[in-house]
């Protein structure tokens, strides 16, 4: 009987010191810019401009709010310059801002000289909804039946998605040196009353959320941030 | 003669307690600089815990703990080419630890994926003087 103890306790003893010999720390992790932050110091962020593909695009139009995102965004990190939101609308007073301009390089290049800055930021976006119906499967107890009984509710899912291309072009090159889609989604479930009532209120707090999620992913590739990371210390 | 043989005895006694003693503190030694290391390092006070695991070598310089831990405390300072040593030094020395694997591992990928960044770049620097 002792010695049974003594073997359990022993078993114990070790399975409790291997569970405290190692401990878990998280570590600042340096993580570079993807793109030459050196050469790359001042930028212009241009109104990004709506891409009307497909006839599910909603007819807000938030190009204006995307550039002073980003400009906000771009401005805070310590090695890179912004052209402010004024100076920008004043300097680009004039310009049609569209697709056909976003293809033509040379006006794209020279509107950056005009800037006096490094790289242009440009770009496109699309913000649209899909409505979806769905059911829902569960089940719940029936205390008269005395059994489980299956149940449904029919619902419809609202998706919200805004895709957001964006470009940098490098003014003294006149090449773009960066061409990346953020896609952002949010989603609602929506019974039929709430969901025509979601019709007609604005959407400005998903937009702005998506908006901004779409925005930092981009401003964490182009500048240099800490991340972290876990690591094993053993005792 | 039964007492030479008996001081003989007591001496060789003596000293194999004294040379056990010896051992058995540096071990308690090695074991509480280690252990205050990572305690220190929980705090994130790094500098602090490079000083003990760095205590812990002068005492035990084949110890794969301190040498792993002391890799995590440079990355977290940002020594890089430290930490990789370190790691490398622990990994050698223990090679059955996945917790020294992981660290080393994860840190190379680290410096890898900068070292990539600045491939690109440079890469892009050189086709656009070209």
């Amino acid at each position: 009987m002792n010695a049974r103890v003594a073997l359990i306790l022993a078993f114990l003893t070790i399975f409790c010191s291997c569970g405290r010999s190692i401990t878990r720390v998280t570590i600042p992790i340096q993580v570079e810019s993807e793109i030459d932050a050196d050469r790359f110091s001042s930028f212009a962020v241009l109104p990004f401009v709506k891409d009307n593909a497909g006839d599910m695009s909603d007819s807000i139009d938030i190009g204006n709010d995307i550039a002073s995102t980003m400009r906000r965004r771009i401005g805070k990190h310590k090695n890179y310059n912004v052209v402010g939101s004024q100076e920008t609308n004043r300097l680009i007073t004039g310009e049609t801002i569209d697709s056909e301009f976003l293809a033509n390089m040379g006006q794209l290049t020279r509107l950056g000289g005009h800037f006096e800055v490094d790289g242009l930021i440009t770009g496109s976006y699309r913000y649209y909804t899909i409505n979806q119906p769905k059911t829902y499967y569960g089940e719940h107890y029936s205390p008269t039946r005395r059994q489980y009984v299956m149940d449904y509710q029919d619902y419809i899912q609202r998706m919200y998605i805004l895709a957001l291309r964006v470009m940098i072009v490098d003014v003294d090159s006149e090449e773009i040196m960066w061409d990346e889609k953020y896609e952002r989604t949010a989603v609602e479930n929506h019974a039929l009353g709430s969901f025509l009532v979601s019709q007609i209120t604005p959407r400005d707090t998903i937009l702005k959320s998506l908006t901004k999620q779409a925005v930092s992913e981009f401003t964490r590739q182009i500048a240099p941030h800490y991340e972290t990371e876990v690591r094993f210390l053993v005792k | 003669m039964p007492t030479f043989f008996s001081l003989c005895s007591l001496l060789t006694a003596s000293f194999v307690i004294l040379a056990g003693c010896g051992i058995s503190h540096d071990k308690v030694s090695v074991n509480q600089y280690n252990e205050f290391g990572v305690r220190t390092a929980e705090s994130k006070l790094w500098n602090e815990a490079i000083f003990r695991w760095n205590q812990v070598l002068n005492i035990d310089p084949r110890n794969a703990k301190a040498h792993n831990n002391l890799g995590v405390a440079y990355e977290a300072l940002g020594k890089i080419d430290e930490a990789i040593e370190s790691y490398k030094r622990a990994s050698e020395l223990d090679s059955s630890s996945k917790y020294y694997r992981y660290n080393y591992r994860k840190c190379r990928l680290h410096v890898e994926r900068n070292k990539d960044g600045s491939t690109v770049e440079s890469e892009t620097n050189d086709e656009s003087k070209e």
